[in-house]
């Protein structure tokens, strides 16, 4: 009697399933010398859902399968016979009988060891960084905790299972949980998961950092947040995705690293202004305000949109800059652009010096060479300097053909000609850079006419002669 | 000529040392100007944000400068405002007083706040607070604003001082924080850096085998003692030698200037302060103070005003147009106040009295938005009336801003108290481009 009940339910579930044609039965082995008989059904990540022939789901991590198992299983997924997501219909038998407990013992008792143990409900001390709920921003806090104490992940990856892993079109928007979360599941979780308690002790996620949803990764841990919306160079998630494949700090450290595709998805969900949903109304109207406001003052923000650009120079590439003697210094903290400097030793630098900078060319902002025996040929070097936006070339030796070379600077602003051979002819060339704000040019060459005529053609540019 | 602030004339040479002794681990002797240099950081120190401004000059107006005669006047108020008269500025709707026609021209690059109130009444007290942020206290020593300018930008120019203070103005030093941020003094702008230059009589071998003569001397010590602060005074002797043989010493040398120079900023001290400030920034020095003092003002308020005003006008206007012809007025905050302003009411001997509840500060430059007045005063000029009272620690925030410094940064005294750049403060945004 009892196993004619079991039986009928076993049909039950089996016709819930019919959306994807099902799998055989068949005996998997794991790496330990275990076996069971069963089929799958779907895997998320990497586990995989198995139906044993009590109608049971055990769900079994991929790595612990042997060879041959797993090698069925990849040409399953790679035909796309396999759904994505745990699966739904499955769970009716497991909560139903009393009697699940006789049939496990019998029928799948092997199965039953493979089955990872319940995530624990852990306990943290009050204070603990981890106990405290992450309540995203624009959210009422009562509603966000109500949320949340409903330990999130199982249901939430559940709910939204059934089209999650997939790549997003080309305009559509990013969406969190479907696109993006099954990456981060894949690659980070088995380090920045969720702490547990494992031998009486917790273990924290690595660097204290939760990456199982999105209000902890917007959370971020101790050293403050990792996602800032809309700026990628900000981003310290996006930025260690992104690492050289050969840097120590790269993530995730083991296995492959993101592929484009994938790196694509998480920098279009940062730009997008990394929100839960893609149409979140309250984080769309938090960030505004912050990108009006950088606007009123221009060369600061112009400064910004042009850092944003350009890959932050690295720390052994300014110390390699440095040998020149110059300081090369960047903007501010994080910022990518630099300054560079040669004060002290401004009296020894000559053209070569300028080679050193090969590797920073497009992080130089501001270039001071007051003062050095700099000839024309160096300004040759400077034209590559795409992104400078300040050159001071204050009491140096440079001449009209030296400014010839800047004529297709496209960023410069503030040129500094006191003091200089510059000439007429030389105001010529600087008639063409159509981006300046300021020329000063006292006590150079240039004569009363050739002024007023660069004042006609730059007729919004302050100059100072 | 009550005060100690007004005898702020050359510092005598003893004074000199004694100070540099203060300041310098405990030692009194000549290259004391090393200390300054000493042990320099290999990169400077990324501020919080772009930095529109690099360089600061600070112009102390000591002795309490009569913000009524000068930058906030009152024509409407002829009860107050004495025989002074306002003139128009090259900045639409702008008033200054006819003391500072010359500066009025420049008014476009320039803003004035004229709401700023400090808390202490006389002249030391405010005038710590002023330069500190931070109220005097007999258990501690605050750095200057110039030290935690130094402290926390860095260095550019490796050979010579980040801070240097010009004309007097008093002995505060870095405080707490290490004596080679701490302002360096120079009494007489024209007598430049004092015993500085190597002796006449000594040539470059002689020179070199007496150092290494010293230093043989001293190795059986240092090597017995390898400690800071003994390696700190090696290094003392190693900097002041950099310096001395150093091109950028010229910078301190105002004989190097032009005629014509020395006579657009006037023949006065404080003129030719300000021509030595201006090499100083020119050669990258981040903080320059140049002290005017004579303001205290408590009889025949008008006519010494309008004498101080003569010098003071053509020095300030004379150093911003000479930054603005050279390109530098971009990156230098020129910041002009004193320590509390003057009373509205004049008194019977024709004089203003102090006044910390309502005066003025005169910023110009780079970071500055041109033609900006902040605040006013109610009709009478006693308190102020539109506009947040600005406090010293607003002041100094606002220029720490525009330096890009991180407000935040939290620096500990020995005892462990924490301490920030600007107390504080908050920038006010309305003056800063």
């Amino acid at each position: 009697m009892v196993w004619f009940r079991a039986g009928i339910l076993f049909v039950l579930a089996g016709f819930c399933l019919v959306a994807w044609a099902q799998e055989t039965f068949r005996k998997f082995t794991t790496t330990t010398g275990q076996a069971f008989t069963g089929r799958v059904l779907s895997y998320e990540g990497r586990t995989f859902y198995f139906q044993g022939k009590d109608g049971k789901l055990y769900p079994v991590p991929y790595d612990r399968l042997s060879t041959p198992d797993k090698s069925y299983l990849i040409k399953l997924v790679q035909e796309k016979k396999l759904p994505k997501g745990k699966p739904q219909t499955a769970k009716p038998p497991v909560q139903n009988g009393k009697k699940d407990d006789t049939s496990s013992q019998t029928g799948s008792d092997n199965a039953e060891k493979l089955k990872p143990p319940p995530p624990p409900k852990p306990q943290f001390r009050p204070g603990s960084f981890f106990s405290y709920i992450p309540v995203p921003l624009g959210q009422d806090p009562a509603e966000a905790l109500a949320h949340s104490s409903t330990d999130s992940t199982p249901q939430e990856v559940g709910e939204t299972s059934a089209d999650a892993g997939g790549m997003p079109g080309p305009d559509e928007p990013i969406d969190f949980e479907k696109h993006l979360m099954p990456m981060i599941e894949e690659s980070c979780l088995d380090c920045h998961g969720a702490p547990y308690v494992k031998n009486g002790r917790t273990i924290p996620p690595k660097a204290g950092l939760r990456l199982d949803s999105h209000e902890w990764i917007i959370k971020g841990n101790l050293d403050g947040a990792i996602v800032s919306p809309g700026s990628l160079d900000e981003s310290t998630l996006y930025q260690v995705i992104t690492l050289d494949p050969d840097d120590p700090e790269i993530m995730p450290p083991k296995g492959e690293p993101w592929d484009d595709e994938q790196i694509s998805v998480l920098e279009r969900w940062i730009l997008e202004g990394a929100k839960p949903r893609p149409d979140a109304p309250s984080l769309a109207t938090k960030s505004k305000p912050v990108e009006s406001k950088t606007e009123p003052d221009s060369s600061v923000s112009r400064l910004d949109v042009i850092g944003k650009k350009v890959r932050p120079a690295s720390r052994p590439q300014l110390e390699a800059a440095m040998k020149s003697g110059a300081l090369v210094s960047p903007l501010s903290e994080k910022h990518s652009l630099v300054r560079v400097e040669f004060s002290s030793a401004a009296y020894q630098t000559t053209d070569s010096d300028l080679s050193l900078f090969s590797n920073l060319k497009n992080n130089i902002s501001h270039l001071d060479l007051s003062k050095t025996k700099i000839s024309d040929q160096a300004l040759g070097t400077v034209q590559g300097y795409r992104n400078l936006v300040w050159l001071s070339l204050r009491n140096t030796q440079i001449g009209d053909r030296g400014l010839e070379s800047l004529a297709k600077m496209e960023e410069l602003t503030y040129i500094n000609l006191v003091g200089t051979k510059v000439t007429d002819k030389g105001l010529e060339s600087l008639s063409l850079i159509k981006s300046l704000e300021e020329v000063y040019l006292w006590n150079s060459k240039v004569s009363e006419k050739g002024v007023e005529n660069l004042r006609n053609t730059l007729p919004e540019v302050k100059i100072i002669f | 000529m009550k005060s100690s602030m007004s005898k702020i004339d050359e510092i005598g040479r003893r004074e000199f040392i004694a100070n540099a002794a203060k300041t310098c681990l405990g030692v009194g002797l000549m290259p004391m100007a090393g200390s300054y240099i000493h042990n320099s950081v290999n990169a400077l120190i990324p501020g919080a944000r772009p930095a529109k401004a690099r360089y600061v000059i600070y112009l102390n107006m000591a002795g309490a400068m009569s913000h009524l005669d000068t930058f906030g006047p009152k024509p409407d108020c002829p009860d107050i405002q004495g025989p002074t008269k306002a003139i128009k500025t090259s900045a639409d709707g702008v008033i200054l007083s006819e003391n500072l026609p010359r500066t009025a021209q420049h008014m476009h690059n320039s803003a004035v706040i004229r709401t700023c109130v400090s808390s202490q009444g006389a002249h030391e007290q405010a005038s710590y607070l002023m330069h500190t942020s931070y109220l005097k206290r007999g258990t501690i020593s605050h750095p200057t604003f110039g030290s935690w300018v130094a402290k926390l930008s860095g260095q550019i120019n490796r050979t010579i001082p980040m801070n240097v203070r010009i004309g007097g103005g008093g002995n505060l030093g870095a405080g707490f924080l290490e004596s080679k941020y701490g302002p360096l003094p120079i009494g007489n702008p024209k007598a430049g850096l004092a015993n500085s230059k190597k002796a006449e009589y000594l040539d470059d071998q002689q020179f070199g085998n007496r150092i290494a003569m010293a230093q043989n001397m001293n190795s059986t010590f240092t090597g017995r003692f390898p400690q800071k602060k003994v390696r700190a005074y090696t290094d003392l002797y190693k900097d002041a030698v950099k310096l001395m043989k150093s091109k950028d010493l010229q910078a301190f040398d105002i004989t190097k200037e032009p005629e014509q120079m020395h006579a657009l900023y006037g023949d006065s001290n404080f003129g030719q302060g300000c021509l030595l400030a201006r090499r100083l920034i020119e050669n990258q020095v981040r903080y320059v103070e140049v002290t005017r003092g004579g303001w205290d003002t408590h009889d025949d308020n008008f006519n010494r005003v309008s004498e101080n005003c003569a010098d003071m006008d053509q020095a300030l206007s004379a150093l911003l147009m000479d930054l603005e012809i050279r390109g530098l007025l971009k990156e230098t905050l020129v910041v002009l106040t004193s320590e509390f302003g003057r009373t509205p009411n004049i008194n019977p001997r024709d004089g203003r009295d102090h006044w910390p509840f309502c005066f003025t500060a005169f910023m110009a430059g780079g970071a500055v938005k041109g033609g900006t007045v902040f605040g006013e005063s109610d009709n009478t000029g006693r308190n102020v009336a539109q506009g947040k009272s600005v406090s010293p620690a607003d002041l100094n925030a606002t220029i720490a801003y525009a330096l890009g410094l991180p407000l935040n940064d939290v620096q500990y005294s020995p005892s462990g108290r924490p301490f920030t750049v600007a107390h504080k403060g908050e920038p006010l945004f309305e003056v800063l481009a």
